[in-house]
């Protein structure tokens, strides 16, 4: 819990400059030499000194693009610095597939870079963005290790107009960091049943559709756990993050799942890879290939894009067997929506099963585990012959199991569903509490919260 | 430029019959709003104003505020078309 003191003591400190001190940018240098504290305390300062270089880097090269018209000059500079993201995202990806090592948090860091010198290039209107406003958003101590993921411009613009979070948001805010830690240590505790199943020698039929099950609801506690803090911490400084989650347990298709899941992201890929890098260059890629048809270009934009998030999450064959999959099924639905003659309660209820198990098996993809391990654990879950109990102490044990998860996940969904609703500002000072006091008892009695969070290691 | 009305309002009607949609389509209809363009939909509807009009697209205008409603569009295609 030594990083949760630090926020606590970082935190403290903020609020004691800002509430002593009417100037903005003080204030904003003492979040990003908060971020510099945090980081290092938790990761290592060589990490951090990257990551500030290319963000100073980045800044340089944001003030020159933008400052300038769309000359052959600015237009080389700009390409050479997008060149440069991608090019140092895919060298670490390739070094931590081979077992090297990449700074925690660049990931999120280059795609934050790559969206604003975009905006830079094409809105030239790069001085309303200070040093500072940069930094901070680039550097923001909630959002460095693991997103969301920021978009620098709609963070200056709410750093240009500051205001002392009020009342209700700071409780708004004690309420998300108290969620998101509840929701971590309800992953943590999925997470030691998934570690102990998959070293399980038989984990063979039920067992390894609880580990499916399980390990789909770990990932969401946890990741959702952990943006629901950054959403927290960043309402507290007056900051609103986007909602990084929204019910992905209610997704009718593959499509809609990728707006309700690591929304941040997945924005991030429509806005820069799909619309504007794919779409928008339609017709000059024609006049190289005036065969080509909007349908067939459609249908590339959708398996290249999804392709680039599995290379995002890793060099590796089953992040890239991940994305494939998932794009197979987005053209199935898009060519299947406007044949399929089925509609209603019924025909929804199938489809957001289906889509469950769909997404639920997919994510066993991000187990850390070999392919051919992934492939044994799915066909035992699909083989008939494997769902045997060995005895009644076996099959109590694999109920219990499976109540637990399924608790978790219904759990989970409907305490989102209502706070989504609410916007987490809940105006009943006994809801407040109950909901605050059970998180904060349930995750310190618990002890659970030891783990790293799972998506920082992307 | 009644020219752009046609191919459009035909495009989007499409859209809406493969979504089940029984709307009235209006100049005023609101297409992000009511996800009748969601994420592909929009990106389908960029192909073709391309493909149609033979105008090209950047960055700045795909703001979503440009294909909010048949009014948008058809002025987007305008402002694309005297570039």
């Amino acid at each position: 819990m030594n990083s949760l003191a630090l926020l606590s003591l970082g935190l403290f400190v903020f609020f004691g400059i800002v509430r002593t001190s009417s100037n903005t940018v003080l204030a904003q240098a003492a979040v990003i030499t908060l971020s510099c504290g945090l980081y290092v305390a938790q990761n290592s300062t060589t990490d951090f000194v990257y990551l500030f270089f290319l963000t100073q880097a980045a800044f340089a090269v944001f003030k020159f693009v933008s400052a300038r018209p769309r000359t052959v000059n600015c237009r080389i500079v700009w390409m050479a610095a997008l060149s440069y993201l991608a090019v140092q995202l895919l060298y670490f990806k390739a070094e931590t597939a081979s077992g090297g090592h990449m700074p925690v948090g660049l990931a999120y860091l280059t795609l934050q870079l790559f969206g604003i010198f975009v905006w830079a290039y094409f809105q030239k209107n790069a001085a309303v963005i200070s040093w500072t406003e940069f930094c901070f958003s680039a550097l923001f101590f909630p959002t460095i290790i693991a997103g969301p993921i920021l978009r620098t411009e709609r963070i200056a613009a709410q750093l240009s107009a500051p205001s002392l979070p009020s009342q209700a948001s700071l409780k708004s805010a004690f309420l998300l960091i108290c969620l998101g830690l509840f929701k971590k240590a309800v992953a943590d505790q999925l997470g030691l049943f998934t570690n102990e199943s998959q070293v399980a020698l038989h984990l063979v039929g039920w067992r390894a559709t609880l580990l499916t099950v399980a390990f789909y609801s770990q990932c969401y506690a946890d990741f959702s756990g952990y943006s629901d803090i950054a959403r927290g911490l960043a309402r507290a400084y007056g900051i609103e993050i986007p909602l990084n989650f929204n019910l992905p347990f209610l997704a009718a298709n593959i499509t809609d799942h990728w707006k309700r899941w690591h929304i941040s992201l997945n924005e991030w890929f429509r806005d820069y890879v799909f619309t504007w890098l794919f779409a928008s260059n339609f017709l000059r890629v024609k006049r190289v290939i005036p065969w080509l048809s909007s349908q067939f270009y459609l249908g590339a934009s959708i398996f290249f894009t999804c392709l680039l998030i599995g290379v995002w999450h890793g060099l590796e064959t089953r992040f890239l067997t991940w994305a494939a999959i998932n794009a197979i099924f987005i053209l199935l639905h898009q060519s299947a929506l406007i044949r399929l003659p089925f509609s209603g309660r019924l025909f929804t209820i199938a489809s957001v099963a289906f889509t469950f198990s769909l997404t639920c098996i997919l994510n066993l993809l991000f187990l850390d585990t070999s392919l051919d391990e992934i492939q044994r654990i799915l066909q035992s879950s699909l083989n008939m012959q494997d769902y045997v109990f060995v005895n009644i102490h076996d099959q109590a044990t694999i109920f219990y199991s499976f109540c637990l998860v399924l608790l978790s996940i219904l759990g989970l969904h409907l305490l989102d569903r209502k706070l989504i609703a609410l916007d987490y500002r809940v105006s009943s000072p006994i809801a407040f509490a109950f909901l605050t006091i059970f998180a904060l008892v349930y995750c310190f009695s618990s002890g659970a919260i030891d783990q790293a969070f799972l998506y920082s290691r992307f | 430029m009644n020219s752009n009305r046609e191919p459009l309002v035909e495009f989007i009607r499409k859209l809406m019959l493969e979504q089940k949609r029984s709307i009235d389509l209006t100049d005023t209809t609101e297409l992000i709003e009511s996800q009748i363009l969601d994420s592909v939909n929009l990106v389908k509807l960029i192909l073709v104003i391309q493909e149609i009009w033979k105008v090209e697209v950047n960055f700045n205008d795909l703001d979503k505020q440009n294909f909010k409603n048949l009014i948008a569009i058809r002025e987007t295609i305008e402002r694309l078309a005297r570039r």
